[in-house]
């Protein structure tokens, strides 16, 4: 029985986000279905946990029947609203209505085997998601950073029934009440803590493997919202499962799943959903994809404290999607001139209410909560070879990265690149600086020459790295005559050559 | 004929799939060729350079001594008439790593040094070999024809018998690679690609895909059969711009990704196994018994016993506070107000009455004086009741000061 409730917990948060963000489409473009599972899978889990917080601020004992309930109802609203605005209005033409009238190209020759590719690469996932999930049923909860950081406030929430608080050391000992807890971590964000909790309080104890299977669900979720979003770019179907089988069968991804518990499977999954939506937007203005970005981005400092760095990386690629021309290199004039006078006056430092010191200085960054940074070149490219070209965290998508970059490299010298594309390349851009900072500037270079996070970092931008060589090459063989569709990219239904989805 | 045949072949609308699967064969052929040419002519030396241990990198494992600054200096024997000094060897390959060389001073003539050493497959089984006589220069020994001499190495050493007339100084240690046969790197070929890797603490932040020193990493190999292949079929078939001219290409790839991937879920495969052999089947109490931590988790349960239903404080103390066993004592006694960074006891002022202290063995540092109901160690002097002793630790609780 108790693992009845667990599924319901997991599952009516999944629809519940799922059928809201189909609403969001009145038409029914190419595996929308896909799209609304993943985003709204992820984002169902994520309301989930603030329902929990909401529930503790208000002073009530943890309970998962309470937030279900309310994700219920807002499931039962979002399918009403779902029913109403698409299969009653009769706005949209899905698939099966365009097979009967007649309209759906016929099948082109070479069709067959395409879909047999297609079928295949499906089971193929499908046997590497059992394996994982049996993993993840079986093994106990295994990763160092899991037992040590992750699980324990989950633990412990489980075990009182209340959100105990979490301080630092000093603070741990002189307490008299005994009833604060101490974690090396304590200043991590509370969201993957309570996502491993969600199931548990539904299992009615703590539960290892009831706590790590939102994990399995993540990737699902990262999957069906990866392959929806190349659908909606225009890919052929099997092109689409091509890039998620790319991406789902990454061995680092693949183990943050099979040894549930890191925080960075979802901040992969989040910050890179987030990063396609906003691609999507940027190269069409589509407020749907605008506001899917918004909310997912915005989760991104919920997850990981580095999420709130990240969060940062959207703003120069916005500037360049939305503005162009003058105002485009005025604003840029402006930033290089601010960068300047920032490094001549040796920068700057300053107080932030309640949160500390803010230092940002040529040689030092301090954060409050993010940490204090030495800045330095500490050079050091063997682990970035070692790991990206030689060992097997990433299979081809080291050498991948590198043809695709070269491909952008000559789009851009040919000149007539299109404004998304030029947001897409420096989000891609200022990404790659930023992990170059982290990686060759700081002490994080230690970390990347222990191997201990090089890895676990460049995870979370893997997602929004693939779908942008999705995009080069969607934008190259259509050049080159290789996509099926042959199209612009924008159709709004496509079928006929593979399964509708 | 042959000429004919393929003649025919090619006329035929298959034409562009039969150069592809020329150039993908060609490509294999090319990338073993390359890399077995590579080695052949030095790049040996490159990718598996000597493993060195210098004194200071070699310790005693029995025996009495201490470094020097010319090596690690012998001065006595151990309670079991000999002394041994050992260091890591890297996983060096024994069929590449097939020549050793040491240097050491001060042994008498009739004194017999041998060489122990340990594989990876058998860490526990120490081998020995009786090394020939040399001088204080010191001397090379080829292991070629030693049987035992397999596998991977994971650690050497040298050990010699007692009484020791004079100090000894062992000055270096070295495994060289001997420039193999294609045998013997065909060999290695074939164990690169089939060693299995199973889960570790590691596998979370990398997954390596092949012994860490692979002189064929799948990655590598991948990539290069790739490449060479791209460049046979832009040969056979060169690029034109029309419709489908990178598909040949992308299809390389993609056969290139596949096979890592059949590689990596045969990995998966393993792992699983050992998986559903350790764990399937069973409840979670009998799960964390059947952990690699499960002996620690059923002293564990006895603590927990002792322990009140409310949480209380607990200080966790061990010989390494930031390590795997307190770590995992901290999260196993959850929801318990554990705190495991803890390498001597808390003063007096820190642990109040109430509070539950967890000893964690062996911790040096750490006396429990029953008549006096003390626990001494580290300067610090707590009042405590001892609630449970076990060969893994010892809980007690902190009685009133005075």
């Amino acid at each position: 029985m108790e693992w009845w409730r667990v599924g319901w917990a997991l599952a009516i948060p999944w629809f519940a986000g799922a059928l809201w963000v189909r609403v969001l489409w009145r038409d029914a473009p190419a595996a929308v279905w896909p799209l609304a599972l993943g985003y709204g899978g992820l984002l169902g889990l994520l309301a989930a946990t603030l329902l929990l917080r909401v529930q503790a601020a208000l002073g009530l004992p943890l309970d998962w029947a309470g937030p279900t309930i309310a994700l219920a109802l807002l499931a039962l609203v979002g399918g009403w609203l779902v029913w109403r605005r698409t299969l009653r209005g009769g706005e949209i033409l899905p698939n099966r209505c365009l097979k009967a009238r007649g309209q759906e190209r016929a099948p082109k020759a070479g069709v067959k085997w395409r879909q047999a590719l297609f079928v295949l690469l499906l089971a193929w996932l499908g046997v590497r998601f059992i394996n994982l999930a049996l993993e993840v049923w079986w093994r106990p909860l295994y990763p160092w950073d899991a037992w040590t950081t992750w699980a324990v406030r989950p633990r412990v929430w489980a075990e009182l029934g209340q959100l105990a608080p979490f301080v630092d050391f000093q603070r741990w000992l002189t307490d008299a009440t005994g009833s604060v807890y101490t974690l090396e971590a304590w200043t991590y964000p509370y969201t993957v803590p309570l996502l491993a909790l969600w199931p548990t309080l539904a299992y009615g104890a703590w539960n290892e493997t009831a706590a790590n299977l939102p994990w399995l669900g993540c990737a699902l979720g990262l999957g069906l919202g990866f392959y929806g979003q190349a659908r909606l770019w225009g890919a052929s179907a099997l092109t689409a499962l091509v890039f998620t089988w790319l991406l789902l069968s990454l061995p680092l991804l693949d183990t943050h799943v099979a040894l549930a518990g890191y925080a960075d499977l979802w901040l992969a999954a989040v910050f890179g959903l987030a990063a396609i939506a906003f691609f999507q937007w940027a190269r069409n203005g589509d407020r749907r994809q605008g506001l899917l970005a918004v909310l997912l981005a915005l989760a991104c400092p919920l997850i990981k404290l580095e999420g709130a760095v990240w969060l940062l990386l959207f703003l120069p690629a916005w500037l360049v999607a939305r503005l162009g021309g003058w105002l485009l290199l005025a604003l840029a004039g402006i930033a290089a001139a601010l960068g300047l006078g920032w490094w001549l006056v040796d920068g700057i430092i300053f107080g932030v209410p309640g949160l500390g010191e803010l230092i940002l200085k040529p040689d030092l960054i301090q954060v409050p909560y993010l940490g204090r940074f030495t800045l330095g070149y500490r050079g050091g490219w063997d682990p970035v070879v070692k790991n990206f070209l030689i060992l097997a965290n990433w299979h081809l998508l080291g050498y991948l990265a590198l043809i695709a970059a070269g491909v952008a490299a000559v789009t851009l010298v040919r000149g007539r690149v299109e404004r998304w594309l030029r947001a897409e390349l420096l989000f891609v851009a200022v990404s790659l600086v930023a992990l170059f900072v982290l990686f060759f500037l700081t002490d994080a270079q230690r970390w990347a020459e222990q191997y201990t996070s090089i890895n676990r970092v460049v995870l979370d931008f893997v997602p929004a790295f693939l779908f942008w060589v999705l995009t080069m090459f969607e934008q190259l063989s259509r050049a080159s005559g290789l996509s099926p569709s042959g199209g612009n990219g924008n159709e709004r239904v496509r079928g006929g050559e593979h399964p509708a989805v | 004929m042959m000429q004919a045949m393929g003649a025919r072949i090619f006329c035929r609308p298959m034409r562009p799939f039969w150069l592809w699967m020329l150039a993908t064969t060609g490509g294999a052929v090319l990338t073993v060729l390359t890399l077995l040419l590579f080695y052949r002519t030095g790049g040996l030396a490159a990718v598996a350079p000597p493993v060195v241990l210098q004194g200071a990198k070699l310790q005693l494992a029995s025996g009495q001594g201490g470094q020097t600054p010319t090596g690690l200096e012998i001065r006595q024997v151990g309670p079991q008439g000999s002394a041994v000094v050992q260091g890591t060897a890297r996983m060096a390959q024994a069929a590449l790593y097939r020549q050793l060389s040491w240097q050491v001073e001060g042994l008498q003539p009739g004194s017999e040094l041998r060489l122990v050493w340990a594989t990876l497959a058998d860490p526990r089984t120490l081998h020995e070999r009786v090394l020939p006589p040399a001088g204080p220069e010191g001397s090379v020994l080829d292991l070629s024809a030693e049987p035992r001499w397999q596998g991977r190495i994971a650690g050497i050493g040298l050990a010699v018998r007692g009484p020791l007339a004079q100090p000894l100084v062992v000055r270096r240690l070295e495994l060289r690679p001997v420039a193999s046969t294609v045998g013997v790197l065909l060999r290695e070929l074939a164990a690169d690609w089939t060693t299995f890797e199973d889960w570790s603490q590691r596998s979370i932040n990398y997954t390596s895909g092949a012994p860490l020193n692979a002189l064929f990493p799948p990655l590598v190999m991948v990539a290069l059969w790739i490449g060479f292949s791209a460049v046979l079929y832009a040969l056979f078939d060169p690029p034109r711009r029309a419709p489908g001219a990178l598909l040949p290409y992308a299809a390389l790839f993609l056969l290139g990704w596949l096979t890592l991937d059949v590689r990596w879920q045969w990995d998966l495969g393993q792992r699983l196994a050992q998986t559903t052999r350790d764990f399937a089947g069973k409840s979670e109490e009998d799960r964390r018994l059947a952990a690699l931590d499960g002996e620690l988790y059923r002293f564990l349960r006895e603590v927990r016993q002792r322990l009140p239903e409310k949480p209380a404080r607990l200080f966790i103390v061990s010989a390494d506070p930031g390590g795997f066993w307190a770590g995992r004592a901290r999260y196993h006694l959850l929801p318990q107000n554990g705190y495991a960074g803890f390498a001597r006891l808390p003063p007096p002022d820190q642990a109040r009455a109430g509070d539950y202290i967890l000893i964690l063995s062996p911790l040096a540092d750490a006396r429990y004086d029953p008549e006096r109901r003390l626990l001494e160690g580290g300067g610090a002097q707590l009042p405590v009741e001892m609630l449970h002793f076990a060969a893994l630790g010892a809980l007690f609780r902190v009685q009133g000061g005075e």
